[in-house]
């Protein structure tokens, strides 16, 4: 019964319930927190640095691989450009979908100043719900590269026996 | 999905830097049926996958990011981030059946 368990998830859950309940008895300072954290002035080259870096190591742990990689980028211009332009698209959507969080979250769960003058209430909700997709899907994207390219870097190749 | 052949001094897993979808392809890669990790040499059957396990860490991101929501945010995160990863680990599941059931002649 216990081989089955999945105790990562398991300890996972746990830690969203402890998060929830963090939130629920301390609103105000979390609220305080978020805020700045994305009126930060240098969250935007934190994250272009962070994707840069991120997505170079990722290069350097592919470069000599020969192993078979899917993809329309990588098959028609090869591991740098594959590499290049991931950085670039997911460094656009982290910092894209941050800004938009900034002004959304001031103005809807803060209330102190009113970004978005002409939108209602279902499109800021729904620009809300995209980007934090945005922003969670690319920061998984980017950790998943760095993660991928640690285990590369502690592998081994096999050579051809004759 | 992660290739490995087991030591054959202590049975650890040495994990291999290549990938391939089956080990016909593997073998067309190294253009050899047998291959030399470390110290020891292995035939390529010997080479067997593993899926990597992404639900949870997922799970916890999109949970963490659901703060900005609130509590919802902080379930519905969860819940979004946890179905992901499980199709991610659903789908790198069946690439490992596959290469564990295929082989080369030898």
């Amino acid at each position: 019964m216990f081989d089955k368990f999945d105790w990562k998830l398991a300890l996972v859950f746990l830690l969203l319930i402890v998060l929830s309940a963090g939130y629920m008895t301390n609103q105000e300072l979390v609220k305080s927190a978020i805020k700045s954290f994305l009126i930060w002035p240098h969250l935007s080259k934190c994250i272009w640095l962070a994707v840069l870096v991120s997505f170079f190591i990722h290069y350097l742990s592919i470069k000599n691989s020969s192993s078979i990689y899917e993809g329309l980028i990588y098959k028609a211009f090869g591991k740098f450009s594959d590499s290049a332009f991931a950085a670039i698209t997911y460094g656009l959507a982290l910092t894209t979908s941050a800004s938009i969080l900034k002004g959304v979250y001031i103005q809807q769960i803060v209330g102190e100043e009113v970004y978005f003058n002409k939108f209602d209430e279902i499109d800021i909700y729904s620009m809300l719900v995209v980007c934090l997709f945005l922003f969670g899907y690319s920061t998984y994207a980017t950790g998943h590269v760095v993660i991928s390219a640690i285990f590369i870097s502690t592998s081994k190749y096999a050579k051809p026996v004759e | 999905m992660r290739l490995y052949v087991l030591d054959k001094s202590d049975g650890t897993k040495v994990r291999l830097k290549e990938t391939a979808n089956t080990r016909g392809e593997l073998a067309r890669l190294y253009g050899a049926r047998r291959v030399q990790v470390g110290d020891s040499v292995y035939e390529v059957n010997d080479i067997s996958a593993e899926s990597s396990d992404n639900a949870a860490a997922a799970m916890a991101l999109g949970g963490v990011v659901g703060i900005y929501g609130g509590v919802p945010g902080v379930i519905i995160g969860g819940l979004i981030g946890a179905l992901l990863g499980k199709s991610t680990d659903d789908e790198d599941k069946t690439k490992v059946e596959l290469f564990n059931r295929s082989s080369v002649d030898v």
